[in-house]
């Protein structure tokens, strides 16, 4: 009876946190149409880098833009969490007869849920209108890298949260994080081509091995990266989850 | 005098944020090193991978940058651009073109390879380091213009605003007051780390400070005003931040803040020139030691961009008052 | 009759400061138990140490017996609190605010309904659930901030200041609810640091200040500390700022409070000092533009055990 009990508050609390981030404008728009517009922007610029051998712009663009979408997971995160509007809130559920981590992992679920959604639904659309190559057969394994990668970004921007106490901090602190993260990563353009060390600078970046992940899938069918990658974000969210166990003190929001 | 009191208490606000403008300097020094880094690297018509003997081929690395392989580069390698084609020695001496770019690279490619002597008559074009140090730091002040503008969106949401401009100094002065804090909390900082480059880690900038002082100057004042017209239209700061972060971050790509832009479409284009970023090519101006008149409408536009961009949000912030919203 | 909330000796640093130093009280069954004192005083800290979020170095809170800290939840589903910061969703409707928090206590389907509904009437926002709370005047923001608490049938309510920056036909509203909520045998543990909402509502009081309690008891016992003594309310207007040593020194003057607009003289009845006392005032060159008097007082008792005012 309590384990209902308890499940019933957890999905109580998760579909608030959903309807909080569908509701809001800004995390709706800039999850489905400010990435489609980055890959049509991005691919009719570079459309010259491309053009033979069957593979276009948009083929190299909708994977780069999609693994930049969903390092920004961390952002829409972050948000659901502690925006200032929702943040008293959010945290009044802290007097009710519930587990604190329900708190925290309502959020990290409700983004992750949210945000995969529009992920797989931005892959269907531009496999369907552009033709873009997601891997044809090898599609799930693909699949599989965004939804791991999505896990690690929605646990990573509650985590800040838990540690400043601030979705505005979180949020200043995390969109450098993830842009020059990106710009390492050769999302908007190539780094690779600037030489041995660019290269070597390059694989700081999280963004970097995914998107080699996923283009030697896609490409090569070669799978050598996807099995460590995947225990590779796997740890990573657990890590940042017990991180949130440790640091989430509800008295830190009472007091 | 009133204006000076709401700068010196913005300043003291901002004494809250020193740990956020380290972070940021760091950052921007970040894009120095950086963009100083791709200036020495040779700029090149493409990679090449050649699988098989070279041959006459070493003789051009002028103009192409040439790998030899024993295998040839996996697809994925294609498609990320490590390499633009790749050139495979056949049985009969000659060399088997693969490329995944256009069709006219495939033909200069192919040009190259029956009249090699043509291609060193193609120029490079390539970026001084001052226009890729201040197009790289292009977009993050840009975005640094929303963040330092938050002593805004605070007032507006506390309601300290509406208490400060039914005193004296009047919205106008208040937006004043705020341009001029975002100008400085932008401008000192990163004009620091510019002298810290030079003297300390000794970088080359490209050209001198008093040159940087200006060109400097107009990207700040452009991302001040920028950031109250946005301000003025978005009341919450984080949507503030989110939207502006994605006109920013599209804009700067379409303007050529990274790299040139060499398209020849009329919509790109007249885009191109609208955009405050094309201050990009000012720099490239100066660095090529044209004749100020020779740029002088740009700063000119840019001038009167900043100007306009505070009157509009000015006239929303007053309309909105007037309107009871705060 | 036994306590239904026990709080043993509490005690509560912060940043190597004490705020809270050996609080102890009863809390009974259907009683509304008023915590009086300024800001500051520890009265926040008291309940969010009795909420459970809070932790505290010493002392010992149990509720029906139990260690509230060991049984938290067993607490918690009894307890609705009203925090003093509204803590409603401004974007969705009244009766979704409500459903939400009533659902996190296990409330569902047709009882959850019911109870929603319930709570909204009772707060006198039943025409009103449909709307969103963006749109509610502030008065109406905190009644939708109770209702959010009371929804799940709680035995006890603990409310934070909740009539902060409201009209008086809200504030009026929202105490005649905390009276109907007690004769429906739900314990009230009520913070404030206005002495009419305690004169109104309380049954009994504790008075706060500086992390401990230097009072408690009924209104009459507490106001027998003052039999003796009346009151003067002075509003004056100058630029001069009265020592409190100048009354001092006239005979009955057993406490003063002055800022800068009003002075609250305690003296001792019997004592006829009013005129010695304008005239002082006058003085010093101050105008007096309104004078009253009364006997005990929260606000006067107050003034005895702290010697300062209540609102100071």
């Amino acid at each position: 009876m309590l384990k209902n009990n308890d499940l019933y508050s957890f999905y109580a609390i998760f579909k608030r946190d959903l309807v909080n981030i569908v509701l809001n404008p800004v995390l709706l728009i800039s999850n489905t149409l400010f990435p489609f517009v980055l890959v049509m922007l991005l691919s009719y610029l570079t459309s010259g880098s491309y053009g033979s051998g069957g593979v276009t712009a948009y083929d190299y663009y909708a994977v780069t833009i999609l693994i930049y979408a969903v390092l920004n997971t961390a952002m829409t995160a972050s948000n659901s969490f502690m925006e200032k509007s929702l943040k008293t809130s959010n945290l009044r559920i802290m007097y009710a007869p519930i587990k604190l981590s329900h708190i925290y992992m309502a959020k990290i679920v409700a983004t992750f849920i949210f945000t995969s959604v529009c992920f797989l639904g931005y892959i269907i659309f531009f496999n369907l209108v552009f033709g873009v190559n997601f891997g044809g057969e090898n599609l799930i394994y693909v699949i599989l890298i965004v939804l791991f990668m999505n896990l690690l970004s929605s646990v990573t921007g509650v985590f800040f949260c838990c540690v400043f106490k601030s979705e505005e901090l979180t949020n200043k602190i995390i969109s450098v994080v993830i842009n020059v993260f990106a710009i390492l990563g050769s999302l908007f353009f190539r780094l690779d081509g600037l030489g041995p060390a660019a290269e070597r600078i390059s694989f700081i970046s999280p963004a970097k091995w995914a998107a080699e992940a996923i283009f030697r899938i896609i490409y090569d069918s070669d799978f050598s990266l996807f099995i460590p990658g995947i225990l590779m974000l796997l740890m990573a969210s657990v890590a940042l989850l017990i991180g949130c166990k440790i640091t989430f003190k509800v008295e830190d929001y009472v007091y | 005098m009133n204006m000076i009191n709401i700068i010196k208490n913005n300043l003291h606000r901002a004494f809250a944020l020193r740990n956020y403008v380290a972070l940021t300097m760091s950052i921007t020094l970040a894009l120095i090193l950086g963009a100083t880094f791709l200036t020495s690297q040779a700029q090149s018509l493409g990679r090449i991978a050649v699988i098989g003997d070279i041959g006459e081929i070493v003789h051009y690395v002028n103009q192409f940058e040439i790998h030899q392989l024993e295998e040839p580069p996996a697809m994925s390698e294609m498609v990320r651009n490590r390499y633009d084609a790749v050139l495979t020695r056949q049985q009969d001496g000659q060399f088997e073109v693969f490329t995944l770019r256009s069709g006219e690279f495939k033909a200069l490619l192919e040009q190259f390879l029956d009249d090699p002597a043509a291609a060193s008559g193609i120029e490079l074009k390539t970026r001084g380091t001052a226009t890729n140090i201040l197009g790289f730091l292009l977009m993050y002040i840009l975005i640094q213009g929303i963040m330092f503008m938050k002593f805004f969106s605070e007032d507006k949401e506390n309601g300290t605003f509406k208490r400060i401009v039914t005193g004296p100094v009047g919205i106008q002065g208040y937006l004043a007051s705020q341009f001029i804090t975002t100008f400085l909390l932008i401008y000192l900082p990163t004009f620091t780390v510019l002298i810290f480059s030079r003297e300390i880690l000794k970088v080359d900038l490209g050209l001198s400070y008093l040159y940087y002082s200006w060109l400097l100057a107009l990207i700040v004042c452009i991302a001040a005003a920028a950031a109250i017209c946005l301000t003025a239209f978005v009341e919450k700061e984080d949507n503030a931040m989110t939207l502006a972060g994605a006109i920013i971050v599209m804009t700067s790509l379409l303007s050529g803040a990274f790299y040139t832009i060499d398209h020849n479409n009329l919509i790109i284009k007249t885009f191109n020139s609208i955009l405050p970023q094309t201050f990009v090519g000012i720099v490239q101006g100066v660095e090529q030691e044209l004749l100020v008149s020779s740029y002088l409408s740009e700063i000119a536009y840019l001038l009167l961009t900043t100007v306009l961009l505070f009157t509009v949000g000015l006239w929303v912030c007053r309309n909105r008052f007037n309107r009871g919203a705060y | 009759m036994k306590p239904l909330i026990q709080v043993k000796d509490l005690g509560k640093s912060f940043n190597g400061k004490k705020v809270l130093k050996n609080v102890s009280f009863d809390v009974y069954e259907g009683e509304i138990l008023c915590l009086l004192g300024p800001n500051g005083a520890g009265k926040s800290t008291t309940i969010n140490a009795m909420s459970t979020t809070l932790n505290y170095e010493a002392g010992e809170i149990l509720y029906d017996g139990q260690l509230v800290n060991q049984q938290s939840n067993f607490f918690k589903r009894n307890l609705g609190l009203v925090p003093q910061d509204l803590a409603i969703y401004e974007d969705i409707t009244a009766e979704k605010n409500v459903t939400f928090f009533a659902s996190i206590y296990g409330l569902r389907g047709k009882e959850l309904k019911e109870k929603v509904d319930q709570a909204l009437d009772f707060v006198g926002l039943m025409d009103r659930k449909k709307n969103k709370p963006k749109n509610f005047s502030g008065g109406m923001k905190r009644r939708l901030n109770i209702a959010c608490a009371l929804a799940h049938n709680p035995k006890v309510m603990i409310l934070d200041e909740p009539t902060v920056g409201i009209d008086p036909q809200s504030r009026n509203h929202i105490l005649a609810s905390i009276k109907r909520l007690s004769s429906m045998g739900i314990t009230i543990i009520y913070t404030t640091h206005y002495m009419e909402e305690v004169e109104e509502i309380s049954t009994r009081i504790i008075i706060m200040d500086h992390g401990e309690i230097i009072a408690s008891g009924t209104k009459d016992k507490l106001k027998e500390m003052l039999q003796d003594e009346k009151i003067y309310y002075i509003d004056y207007e100058g630029d001069y700022l009265m020592e409190k040593d100048e009354f001092y020194r006239i005979e009955g003057i057993k406490e003063v409070a002055v800022n800068c607009k009003r002075m609250q003289i305690s003296t001792l009845k019997g004592v006829e000092n009013l005129d010695r006392i304008i005239a002082l005032i006058m003085n010093k060159g101050l105008k007096i533009y309104n004078l009253s008097s009364s006997s005990a007082s929260l606000e006067a008792v107050f003034l005895k055990l702290t010697g300062r005012s209540l609102r100071n």
